[in-house]
């Protein structure tokens, strides 16, 4: 039946196009190699020769490169009328019908071609079958040349944050640990939000995380986006989530000739932005000068013998006798960074490459630790084997080695007291002391960073062959198949003898853990394109099959307890676990595709795809996707009233699906093997799982005004059905959960782009580009209990993804337990704005003047400390649990500017968060035992003083509590560069050596972030749970960069 | 050729096999099939239930600080809420950020049974695993685990769900709760099957896994004995039900039961005590340890009036102290700072006062000392001493109290170099230990409890609480058993409910810790 299904499809596209494509072929003829095209191409605005334009005899096979000198020839041209295609990149198409040429003879056709600041108007490949102008795609399709991204990211994916609508990016601030990224709003509850990322047509797999952290960001092209279903249904069950396409540089954009070399290097320092506020002040009894400590009888005393003030009386409000010490400044060091490179590339006609080598280097900000190096290689290459095949390699292989912190590092920091040094070193030769405090409860993270030995070694190997075939000019082929190997490999060593924040002092037995785990992911697919005119209808269509193959393997081997000390080998533990993973993961799909265009003014596109996935059990394991959308380019009409002023009117329309798909293991009934073999139920397969649906529908409106100002705006609107929900089954089943589909998310995002070339003249040149959007989400059908998870967030039908849950201090007596009502006048609100009980004719400034401190009430079951904050309670008299606050920003702007003067480029992106909240767990954690300088006391009126025990009142033992959701809003100077491409009367030593030009360039990167966040950056978490917690911070680099072309 | 490329390509995506196997995980049709594999559900299932049975974090640390046993100024593991004073009721939302303390037990205790009932349930089918002696072992383990899951079932939830070999779950759509009394009856019948079957032949379990002590097939029927002895005993929430506890089955069960402690080599990653090891932590500097041993514990050993002072104060202003007491588990015989057999002292206070000062108390826990044998030494569950104790709590209520003297004794001569009681109470001379609120001498009923406090900290979680309700020791309004967790109530649409606080069912009377059972001397 399936067999029967895909034959229909072709024969139907075959007998729809055979109709029509003799009209097409008619310019295939006898040609004669003395016939032939030349001329140059310029820039309609300056004039300028410009290099690189693909010059084709469209319908046919032939065409040419320009060169430096905006040459070309095309031979071989058979005798007849033609018309001919100019494309270069940054440019608009230019389509020269009616170029006559005779037998034997040359004809000389110079064309001018007109820069394309609009992004809007670049050709697209993503989303669409095959490149496409943006004005002439009826959906959206973010885009980010390498010309509009001058500062080079920390990797390829975050080159789009801030630069298009509808992208939220938050990037691990620790090096080389990836990017979290949604597309509009998300689109699951459980599974993962992250989009589909494609690479010179190969897939990544999404199966280990920090998928996104290899890949090279001076090797873009370009990077394109299609954020939702509406666009993406192309990509099928992985594209609920949209999908990130990067293009990397290849030889094909040079003009033939000679090979061209690129030197780059670029050194510069991390640094941490901004710091915590550490407290400066103690508790403890110490001398009016606060020279030294003193016991309860007054009487001096050294710091290990020294007592706090009365537990009633302990304001932390004295200074330390010892020297203190700025914690964060010992601890974060700023740090190298440098990435140098080599890019060899040559376009020699029938074959071109690219060869690029990366070398880089960041050193992060922890002192000490952190650090991360990567190593790249590069090889793309393309090859005409004759007129009417093409084939393409592209090659990618990175080396990595990172050294990891553990996950307590900055929650040791938080912990140590400002009088202690962290720097001093310890008795057993580690240069850092363990313990640096006789009374601290964490170790010294240095001391643990320096013995802990914890290292990841990454290997990634990207390859794809893509073969095109076009023996007609109305029917072509393509194949092509990708490969994606991933190597991980993580060591861990902790040597016998050391001390350990288990152990303590008296040394661990040693523990070692190696882990390897491996990826291989195949990608292959084969396609036919029909190309059909029928006087002003275009007509196209593709019919593509693909598999996927991905096979993961994971092996953990753990030892603890050396027979022997410093031997780096499992078989020095006495104790060894193994555990190991197998995946396996088998797909297959088909689709086809009809796109129609009439006179350029009326578009429309349809799209099914059949999916098939071994994630599913039998009776689920396929489905199909569809997508319809169309637009009507009304500023091509005749009639169009404003001609001259807008040159593109387009509204569009789009809806399309696209699925999310289960994890491997959801649909089989497993048991979990325990350590030293045993078994223990986990979760009760589900055979009858079906993929997350997301159906979106798009409106939108694109415009060009005077071919220098485009906006582009568009209204999203989603429904994910049939989400994968992870339902707790009834205890006696022995399994703990069953995945089910039992939910639905709808989201909506609002977006626009505006893009202007303010400035454009030869020596002067200034572009804007602002991109804002607004999402929103909520869960509207949850067919199971509402469930707390990653300690603030909430599932629950109604509640948003990014909503806050946990416990909230009363303001207001109103909200006290109607048992605690008669007695309302005993409460007042404090200068925190936090209801207090203060007992009968007091107020909340007579603590200390009065001795209430300590005293307490009791009304009902609760008590009530005297002056301390109120967790608000439900009916059952349990502390509440209600939404706290929501991670999603009210709207999200950013805003390049892009000023070309002479020689000089400078380059600014601001980025613009407003709204939002984020968590601050850190901070409450440094309530607990008053490191926080919001428990300091010092400065303040003795009135509105509160003991230390306030504020671990507000710590909550650690429960998210409302007082520590803070506003994460921010403006944020994310990229800065200015680059001076060097004359050529100061490049004349260099072009001793062979070089053609040079350029020199200062870049900063989160350079500035105007915030009223108290934590070390507002970019927390991940977009939906914005929880700040013990986390990398986030930090600026300053750099510079040298470039030299040969 | 080129052109059979495609065609070629559309082949192998037709021909693609998209049914995938999971590699690593038996299904239960595969884990059953095998003799091995089933063995394996059996043999790992002691894994599951240690945890929760007073080895792990929960419900030990809620139970053992509601109990009076312990006392800590931390909040993990749903300690802080359920005993803060005075007390109220338990949170049973599923949202309630702490609700591992009902969760953990009820699930991980139905995992452990239905992992087991799926080997018995093949074994009734007719699986031979290796041999009748192999059968035999995992059959008498099987109805044990099932017997010992269910049982601390019928200790901590008001009432659940028997689930056995016999049923066909996945038909069950609306389970039948049985109140815990019909829960703990299921458990012993399910243990004395255990019993039963270990008796039709010999067998022996290994020390290095199983239940990590080794044991023959009579070892492991005195093991069943004792533990049907905790559960009579251990089960009733209230005084009442404790005295109704037919006690002569008790004393036939603990005669019938281990000789010398039940105590698992722990083994790291595999089975080890985290319970143990939070009790007895000692960080690197002052202040340490993590829980505290509580003054309601110690205070009765006190002999300097701060116990009863203490008592007397307001319980929000009640401060620590130091004690002197001639328990040598407590104080050394160099003075009162001097650590002692179990206990040492450190006037260090940790904690938030917000959170309580009655929380605070100077002794901490030395009796493991700060080495590794919670993850690779022997860690006791059940002891000699506890089922000693268990017996002279037998005697004293059938009235054969001269006969519980030597019991007591035994660890209160040897251990705390105290002067034997009698009858009548330790020696009525100054120091007395243990001494009632008012400070004079106690009872052999207040001998007994103390003994049993003293020489049980530390050792397993969850106890204390279990004599705490039957004893009725435990503060005013609190829980004296959980709920069916929240997450459980909504996953089968039932109304939420709990217990604890005050005016709610299931919450303790006022304490009456001095309130004989029996008539004895210096009693009420």
């Amino acid at each position: 039946m399936k067999l029967y299904r895909r034959a229909w499809y072709s024969g139907l596209a075959m007998s729809l196009f055979a109709a029509l494509a003799p009209g097409s072929a008619r310019a295939q003829g006898a040609t004669n190699p003395s016939s032939r095209i030349t001329g140059t191409v310029t820039d309609s605005l300056g004039n300028h020769p410009v290099a690189g334009v693909q010059v084709t005899v469209t319908g046919g096979r032939l065409g040419a490169i320009t060169d430096a000198e905006g040459r070309y020839t095309i031979n071989g041209v058979a005798p007849g009328t033609h018309t001919i295609d100019a494309r270069r990149l940054g440019f608009k198409p230019l389509t020269r019908p009616g170029i006559v040429v005779n037998e034997g003879a040359t004809t000389t056709l110079n064309l001018h071609i007109v820069s394309v600041p609009l992004m809007l108007e670049a050709v697209v490949s993503t989303g669409v079958v095959d490149p496409t102008s943006g004005t002439r795609v009826p959906f959206t399709v973010g885009r980010v040349d390498a010309e509009n991204a001058p500062v080079p990211s920390a990797n390829a994916v975050e080159t789009i944050q801030g630069k298009i609508a509808g992208v939220t990016v938050v990037p691990s601030g620790q090096p080389g640990t990836g990017t979290n990224i949604v597309l509009r709003s998300p689109t699951s509850i459980n599974k993962s939000n992250s989009p589909l990322i494609v690479v010179d047509g190969v897939i990544l797999s999404q199966a280990f995380d920090g998928s996104t952290a290899d890949l090279e960001s001076l090797d873009i092209e370009s990077v394109e986006v299609v954020k939702g279903a509406a666009a993406a249904s192309l990509y099928g069950s992985r594209a609920s989530s949209g999908v990130i396409q990067i293009r990397t540089k290849r030889g094909a954009s040079l003009p033939e000739g000679p090979t061209h070399i690129t030197v780059r290097s670029e050194i510069g320092t991390s640094s941490i932005a901004n710091k915590k506020h550490w407290a400066k002040y103690n508790y403890y009894m110490v001398d009016s000068a606060a020279t030294t400590y003193l016991n309860a009888a007054g009487a001096p005393v050294t710091r290990a013998a020294r007592v706090p003030k009365p537990i009633f009386s302990r304001f932390q409000d004295s200074r330390y006798p010892d020297p203190t010490y700025d914690q964060i400044q010992r601890f974060f060091d700023p740090g190298q960074t440098y990435k140098n490179s080599v890019t060899m590339a040559q376009n020699g006609g029938r074959t071109n490459w690219l060869l690029s080598l990366v070398n880089s280097n960041q050193d992060g900000v922890v002192l000490n630790a952190g650090t991360y190096g990567q190593n790249d290689v590069r090889l793309n290459l393309d090859h005409q084997l004759r007129d009417d095949w093409r084939i393409s390699f592209s090659g990618f292989g990175s080396r990595s080695k990172r050294r990891d912190l553990n996950g307590n590092t900055f929650f040791q920091l938080i912990n140590q007291a400002p009088d202690v040094n962290l720097l001093q070193p310890d008795p057993d030769g580690t240069p850092y002391i363990f313990q640096p405090d006789p009374e601290g409860r964490e170790p010294n993270p240095l001391y643990v960073l320096a013995t802990q030995f914890r290292e990841r070694k990454s290997a990634r190997t990207l390859g794809s062959l893509a073969s095109h075939y076009g023996p007609l000019s109305w029917l072509s082929f393509d194949a092509d198949v990708s490969y994606d190997r991933s190597d991980r490999n993580l060591s861990y060593f902790l040597d016998q003898g050391l001390k350990s924040p288990t152990f303590g002092s008296a040394g661990d037995p040693g523990q070692i853990t190696q882990t390897q785990g491996t990826t291989d992911a195949l990608n292959a697919s084969t396609s036919a394109n029909l190309l059909g005119h029928y006087k002003a209808l275009t007509l196209r269509s593709t019919l593509r099959a693909l598999i996927e193959r991905e096979d993961n393997s994971v092996v953990i081997a753990d030892g603890t307890n050396f027979a022997a000390p410093g031997v780096r080998s499992l078989d020095n533990a006495q104790n060894r676990f193994v555990s190991s993973t197998l995946e396996s993961v088998r797909s297959t799909g088909y689709f086809g595709t009809l796109g129609a265009n009439y006179g350029d003014r009326y578009i429309f596109d349809g799209l099914i795809r059949h999916d098939g996935s071994s994630l599913f059990g039998p009776d689920e394991r396929w489905h199909k996707y569809y997508r319809w959308s169309g637009a009507w380019r009304m500023a091509s009409e005749s009639w169009w009233p404003f001609k001259g002023l807008i040159n593109e009117f387009k509204p569009r329309i789009s809806r399309g699906t696209a699925g999310g798909r289960p994890s491997f293991a959801d649909q089989f009934e497993t048991f979990d093997f325990t350590t030293g073999g045993g078994l223990v139920k986990n979760t009760l397969g589900n055979k009858a799982l079906k993929p997350e649906l997301s159906t979106e529908t798009e409106f939108g409106l694109d415009m060009i005004m005077k071919d220098r100002y485009s906006v582009q705006l568009s209204y999203a609107k989603n429904r994910v059905t049939d989400q994968l929900i992870q339902i707790p089954l009834p205890g006696f089943y022995g399994y703990t959960t069953q995945w089910q589909n039992a939910g639905t998310v709808e989201g909506n995002t609002v977006e626009a782009t505006f893009q202007a070339q303010i400035l454009r003249g030869p020596k002067l040149t200034w572009q804007l580009g602002l991109v804002a959007d607004r999402s929103r989400n909520r869960i509207t059908e949850f067919d199971r209990s509402c469930f707390t998870t990653n300690t603030i967030a909430y599932r629950c039908a109604g509640s948003t993804l990014g909503s806050m849950y946990g416990f909230a201090f009363l303001k207001q007596a109103a909200g006290l337990p109607t048992g605690a009502q008669a007695r309302a006048a005993e409460f007042q609100t404090n200068d925190d704005g936090l209801l207090v009980w203060v007992g009968p004719g007091n107020t909340y400034t007579e603590g200390e003047t009065k001795k209430l401190w300590g005293t307490s009430t009791t009304i009902g079951t609760s008590n009530y400390g005297w002056g301390m904050p109120i967790l608000q309670q439900d009916a059952n008299g349990n502390t509440a649990v209600r939404k706290i606050g929501d991670g999603t920003p009210r709207f999200h702007y950013g805003i390049s500017n892009n000023v070309g003067w002479h020689d000089l480029t400078f380059y600014t992106l601001l980025d613009v968060n407003v709204g939002g909240n984020a968590y601050n767990q850190t901070n409450q954690r440094m309530y607990q035992y008053g490191r926080s300088s919001d428990v300091d006391q010092a400065g303040k009126p003795q009135e509105d003083k509160k003991i230390v025990d306030y504020y671990v009142n507000l710590y909550s033992a650690n429960n998210p509590v409302d007082y520590f959701v803070e506003d994460a809003g921010f403006v944020k100077l994310r990229e800065i560069s200015m680059r001076y491409q060097l004359p050529r009367s100061f490049s004349g030593a260099l072009s001793r050596v062979g070089a053609s030009g040079a350029s020199l360039s200062l870049i900063g990167r989160n350079v500035l972030t105007w915030t009223k966040y108290k934590g070390y950056d507002p970019e927390v978490g991940t977009p939906n749970v914005r929880l700040d917690s013990f986390d990398y911070p986030r930090y600026r680099t300053f750099t510079t960069s040298v470039e030299i072309n040969f | 050729m080129r052109k059979l490329i495609p065609a070629f390509a559309l082949l192998i995506a037709g021909c693609q096999d998209l049914a995938v196997t999971d590699p690593n995980a038996p299904d239960r049709t595969r884990a059953t099939k095998a003799p091995v594999s089933a063995e394996t559900f059996v043999a790992s299932s002691f894994r599951t239930w240690w945890p929760v049975a007073g080895h792990g974090n929960y419900p030990s640390w809620a139970f053992s600080t509601v109990a009076h046993d312990v006392t800590s100024g931390f909040a993990d593991f749903g300690q802080l809420e359920i005993s803060a004073e005075p007390r109220s009721a338990w949170n049973n939302s599923p949202v309630n950020t702490q609700n591992s303390v009902n969760q953990r037990p009820w699930y991980d205790l139905y995992s452990t049974i239905s992992t087991v009932n799926d080997a018995l349930i093949a074994i009734d089918s007719g699986l031979v695993i290796g041999d009748a002696s192999r059968t035999r072992r995992t059959r008498a383990v099987g109805k044990f685990m099932q017997g010992v899951s269910h049982g601390y079932l019928g200790l901590y939830f008001d009432s659940a769900f028997v689930a056995t070999e016999k049923l066909a779950l996945d038909t069950i759509t609306t389970p039948q709760f049985q109140p815990y009394p019909v829960v703990i009856k299921a458990a012993i019948s399910q243990l004395d099957t255990a019993i039963a079957i270990s008796q039709t032949g010999s067998f022996t379990l290994p020390g290095d896994s199983w239940m990590f002590a080794a044991m023959d097939q009579n070892g492991f029927a005195r093991l069943a004995n004792s533990f049907a002895a905790r559960l009579l005993a251990y089960s009733p929430r209230t005084s009442a039900e404790r005295a109704a506890v037919d006690w002569n089955e008790v004393i036939r069960r603990i005669d019938a039961g281990i000789t010398t402690d039940f105590a698992p080599v722990a083994q790291p990653n595999i089975l080890w005590d985290d319970w143990q090891r939070l009790a007895a932590r000692v960080r690197s500097g002052p202040p340490s340890d993590y829980g505290r041993p509580s003054y309601w514990l110690l205070g009765p050993a006190d002999s300097s009036g701060g116990y009863q002072n203490w008592i007397n104060t307001p319980l929000t202003s009640r401060q620590p102290f130091q004690m002197r007491t001639k328990d040598r588990r407590i104080q050394g015989a160099a003075g009162p700072t001097a650590t002692g057999k179990y206990i040492g002292y450190n006037a260090s206070s940790i904690g938030a006062a917000s959170r309580g000062t009655y929380r605070y108390s100077y002794y901490y826990y030395v009796r493991n000392g700060t080495g590794t044998s919670w993850q690779n030494g022997p860690t006791p569950d059940m002891t000699r001493t506890e089922m000693d104790l268990l017996k002279a709590e037998a005697l004293i209520r059938l009235g054969r109290a001269s006969e519980a003297v030597p019991l007591i004794n035994k660890t209160r001569v040897a251990n705390g170099q105290l002067p034997p009681v009698t009858v009548d109470g330790p020696p009525d001379e100054a120091g007395c230990v243990p001494r009632k609120l008012n400070g004079q001498c106690g009872s052999l009923w207040d001998a007994l409890r103390y003994e049993k406090g003293i020489e049980n900290y530390g050792v397993n979680g969850v106890i204390a609480f279990f004599d705490a309700r039957g004893w009725q020791t435990l503060p005013e309004n609190s829980i004296v058993q959980l709920p069916v967790p929240g997450a459980e109530l909504a996953t089968l649409r039932r109304a939420l409910y709990s217990y604890g606080g005050a005016g709610n069912p299931g919450s303790a009377p006022a304490p009456a810790p001095e309130k004989c059972p029996v008539s004895l001397a210096r009693c009420q």
